[in-house]
């Protein structure tokens, strides 16, 4: 006889995991590449209010789904243009789109606070209260298959594949700095200056070819963080909280930041992180049915509590040595000599 | 054969920060314009009922001011913190607690000068700042944690907290639907000069002197800049740079802590969740867009506290506050793009060079 | 091959008291390696020992152990006779030490730090009143440096790396050397830098001899440690596997002895 409330706990475990997971995956793979994107706030409000605004306005939750990756990826492109091309400060970057991703949201949804949705992304199989785990794992939806889809995608794609070991290899390897330069140096020769196009020779163009390389690498790989942002943002007006209001991601997007580290960049441990701190989220209001006397207001700080000791903890054990890709916040510079 | 590099300018313009700052306001303009005219409002109208509302009188400009007072200082905080290259994400969280520990003090004592007791409750809340920042500041010099990550994770721990202590032991019962902690006694309340103009604004012009001295001109500001350059230079010189951070985040976290106590004893004149309207996060974009120096912050501080002013109040006119704050972002934004035209230039390098 | 390059540097011959000694140097890593085994010294006022080795063999601990970064080691250093061993950096360097790192950029020179305020790394409390710091005064010992060393820095203010590598070095030996220090010790001085350059430091490393310094020279270039030593030792995994005097030195040797192969 397992408990049915264990089961209910178990079930919004999932899914303020797959809320977190998503974005956090996401994060993984822009960190990986060497960017750091702290705008992740912002990309899962961006995504957030317009797949909501989709949805309410076209009834299509297909549609919704695509318009919020989509927005929260072009959001995070800017931070990429920025971080990649100009090769500005990276925390600075991140936050403005933190502050300006948040703020955007709030213009655009505050005609749609307090609107209902007609439509709701369904679970796989409608189950009011789940009595044992299979149940609760049919009762998710469409999107958390889709997360352990993306989990294990991404894991493959980051060992077996070129572009994967590429990632990685950025990441690490300082060496391919130079040709950073010379792909920049490219890209404003033909896009801004077209008058200064020249005749490039050969060994001009291998190194360009390595530079174009790490940049389109260290782009995409932010555009994909941001799209997973977007999905996320997308799950938690859709799905976990099916409406549209101020600061409703709560600081999910710090968490998020945080799971990357206390995962160790590797996409396993990341879940198991976020399933970790979705059941501190879940465990919250439903302390006090388990004969736990909190005032609510602390148990809604216990998770930031827990993160904060948690990546703490983890920082002394690995004595500093936390597993970031190495280049991680550098912009690539030629070193003068 | 020719190449093209690109690489960092050799001399890099004085005012480059400046004149960024000023692409970045112009860029931050037209793309507020932008969105006002997808709302179908004209720019225009809109801009100068801000103008007007925000510094068109002395006792909006007083308003401007005293908005002004918090960026400030939290932006003061944040640029001492970066001397030593470290991000204070958490002026947020400090300026609530810096609310607290006044709070807290006022309640257990009682003193009857009111100026000693303005100025006991004014350090109290710097001294809750910095014990906000505390454990941030202590796992970072000692274990190297990101600074980034427990400021800002702090934030929401304190901003929990006060919604815990503003609904229960510190309820005032006459709040009902808003809640909110007691007022504090009216011989506490700052003075104001000039009309509404909060005497906060001076403790204001003070710290920014002060905030000058430390970084610019102090002993301790030169090898916070070592520190912050290189650890391994620091050792080498035989700087503590871990001492230089450790001190560097208390201030920081300090002058956020006065902001929030400036809020209380000044504006809202109770522990309340109107101490700060992300105040502390504007902050950081008022300190980056200076370059983390002390006198600008004071000035673009100014700046954004008029903007915000001006944001609010057309709402009177349906345009959402928003805009002032989409502004803020955008300038520093903008600021950034145009700073990569000045830190940098085409170079043609010969290859036989 | 085999030739011992002579040249009028070393002609002056003044030696004097014993300025730097170490004795039994011994340092672990945290692999339970022995990074520096045993080492012993002593440099005399007027001399350059020039250490050879290959990069790797316990060159940076050395000169770590020696001006105090390193504290966690067995033996002693003693600096004009006083033991110096447990003292700090900055106390080894109000005794008159100086220290080159290898590390220009990163030790040496703060990066992302102005030329002005990398100039003052060495003495910025002579700049200062208490807590106060005089740029005015910072700024005229700057230019001492400039002018007494060559150093071409347009922009005070701007980043140290706008400066280029000779430059830098220049900027670097010039605030270690300026004051006269008697124990110098210099790490790859003339890494990565052009003719002139080398040149130029080579003269300033002969001058402070001359003026009485005694010089720790760690390079991985032979010729210039042909040049300009008085004596060669030569550090092999983190021992002292030969020591002679320059007279009786071959490239042969040394580089033999930098390799491990016991003649």
């Amino acid at each position: 006889m397992i408990d049915v409330q264990l089961m209910g706990l178990l079930n919004a475990t999932l899914q303020a995991a797959t809320l977190l997971f998503i974005a956090a995956l996401g994060e993984l793979i822009t960190e990986k590449s060497g960017i750091l994107n702290l705008g992740v706030e912002g990309m899962i409000s961006v995504g957030a209010v317009s797949g909501f605004i989709t949805a309410i306005n076209t009834e299509s939750l297909f549609l919704a789904v695509i318009v919020g990756v989509l927005s929260a990826s072009a959001f995070s492109s800017i931070h990429a243009f920025v971080t990649v091309v100009l090769k500005q400060d990276q925390t600075v970057s991140g936050l403005i789109l933190t502050i300006l991703g948040l703020s955007l949201s709030s213009l655009i949804g505050k005609p749609y606070v307090g609107k209902k949705l007609e439509v709701k992304l369904e679970s796989l199989i409608d189950i009011a209260e789940p009595s044992n785990i299979f149940q609760v794992l049919l009762n998710q939806n469409l999107i958390f298959y889709i997360a352990i889809l993306l989990m294990i995608f991404t894991a493959y794609i980051l060992k077996k594949t070129m572009f994967g070991r590429r990632i990685e290899a950025i990441g690490e390897d300082l060496k391919s700095a130079d040709s950073m330069m010379i792909f920049t140096a490219y890209i404003l020769k033909k896009t801004m200056f077209g008058r200064r196009i020249e005749a490039i020779g050969e060994d001009l163009k291998s190194a360009d070819s390595m530079g174009l390389k790490i940049a389109k690498t260290q782009f995409i790989a932010t555009c994909v963080g941001g799209a997973f942002a977007g999905l996320s943002g997308v799950y938690l007006t859709l799905s976990y909280v099916p409406y549209w209001t101020d600061g409703m991601t709560s600081g999910r997007g710090w968490i998020a930041l945080a799971l990357v580290i206390f995962g160790g960049w590797k996409p396993y441990r990341t879940a198991f992180g976020a399933l970790l701190f979705g059941f501190l989220e879940a465990l919250g209001p439903r302390l006090q049915t388990y004969g736990f006397e909190m005032s609510p207001y602390i148990v809604k700080i216990t998770p930031y509590i827990i993160t904060i000791l948690v990546l703490v903890f983890l920082t002394i054990i690995k004595n500093g040595n936390t597993g970031a890709p190495k280049n991680i916040g550098i912009p690539f510079f030629r070193e003068n000599r | 054969m020719n190449k093209y590099i690109l690489s960092k300018k050799l001399y890099r313009n004085e005012l480059a920060t400046f004149y960024s700052f000023l692409i970045g306001f112009l860029i931050a303009i037209a793309v507020g314009s932008l969105i006002l005219f997808i709302q179908e409002k004209n720019p225009f109208d809109v801009f100068s009922l801000m103008l007007k509302l925000s510094i068109g009188s002395v006792n909006s400009l007083s308003n401007s001011l005293n908005k002004a007072i918090p960026l400030i200082l939290a932006g003061l905080g944040i640029s001492i913190i970066n001397s030593v290259k470290l991000w204070n994400i958490g002026a947020e969280g400090q300026i609530f607690m810096g609310a607290i520990a006044l709070n807290f003090v006022y309640i257990n004592t009682s003193i009857n000068n009111s100026q000693i007791y303005i100025l006991l409750l004014l350090v109290s809340g710097f001294l809750g700042g910095a014990f906000c920042i505390l454990f941030p500041a202590i796992t970072k010099v000692l274990f190297g944690v990101n600074e980034i990550i427990t400021t800002l994770l702090t934030n929401y721990i304190v901003f929990g907290l006060t919604i815990y202590l503003i609904n229960g032991a510190w309820k005032d019962p006459a709040s009902l639907n808003f809640p909110a902690a007691a007022y504090v006694s009216e011989s506490v309340y700052l003075p104001t000069v000039l009309g509404k103009l909060s005497s906060g604004f001076l403790i204001c012009i003070l710290f920014t002197l002060i905030a000058y001295y430390i970084k610019d001109k102090s002993v301790f500001g030169y090898e916070m800049r070592i520190a912050g350059g290189s650890e391994l230079t620091a050792i080498y010189a035989g700087i503590s740079a871990k001492q230089k951070a450790f001190f560097a985040m208390l201030i920081g976290g300090g002058f956020a802590g006065l902001a929030g106590a400036i809020e209380l004893l000044s504006q809202t004149h109770r522990v309340s969740t109107g101490i700060s309207q992300g105040f502390g996060y504007t902050a950081i974009i008022v300190a980056a867009i200076t370059g983390m120096r002390p006198i600008g912050i004071f000035l673009v501080g100014c700046l954004f506290g008029a903007l915000t002013i001006g944001g609010s109040v057309i709402q009177t006119i349906g345009v959402s506050s928003y805009i002032a704050e989409i502004i803020q972002a955008t300038t520093l934004f903008g600021a950034l793009v145009a700073q990569f035209f000045f830190s940098y230039e085409i170079l043609k390098k010969d290859e036989n060079d | 091959m085999g030739e011992v390059k002579t040249s009028n540097f070393k002609k002056d011959n003044k030696k004097g008291d014993v300025k730097l000694e170490v004795k039994d140097i011994s340092l672990t890593n945290g692999e339970q390696l022995k990074s520096l085994d045993n080492i012993s010294f002593s440099i005399q006022s007027g001399e350059i020992l020039g250490v050879a080795g290959v990069s790797g063999n316990g060159q940076v601990e050395l000169a770590n152990v020696i001006c105090g970064i390193e504290k966690e080691f067995q033996g002693r250093v003693l600096i004009n006779s006083q033991d110096v061993s447990k003292k700090g950096v900055k106390s080894r360097k109000k005794l008159s030490l100086s220290y080159i790192p290898e590390n220009r950029l990163g030790v040496g020179l703060a990066p992302g730090v102005s030329v002005l305020d990398n100039s003052a790394i060495k003495e910025y409390f002579k700049a200062s009143y208490g807590p106060h710091l005089s740029k005015g005064k910072m700024v005229g010992y700057l230019n001492d440096l400039i002018k007494q060393f060559a150093i071409k820095a347009p922009d005070v203010k701007a980043e140290i790396s706008t400066l280029s590598g000779g430059n830098m070095q220049k900027l670097l030996m010039g605030r270690e050397l300026i004051s006269n220090p008697e124990v110098i010790v210099a790490a790859q001085p003339t890494r990565g830098l052009d003719v002139s350059a080398v040149e130029a430091i080579h003269k300033l490393i002969i001058s402070q001899r001359d003026k009485g310094s005694a010089v720790l020279l760690i390079s991985e270039d032979l010729d210039e440690l042909f040049k300009l030593s008085n004596r060669i030792i030569v550090l092999y995994e983190g021992k002292v596997v030969k020591e002679v005097e320059i007279d009786s030195a071959t490239i042969e040797t040394i580089g033999y002895a930098m390799a491990g192969i016991n003649e």
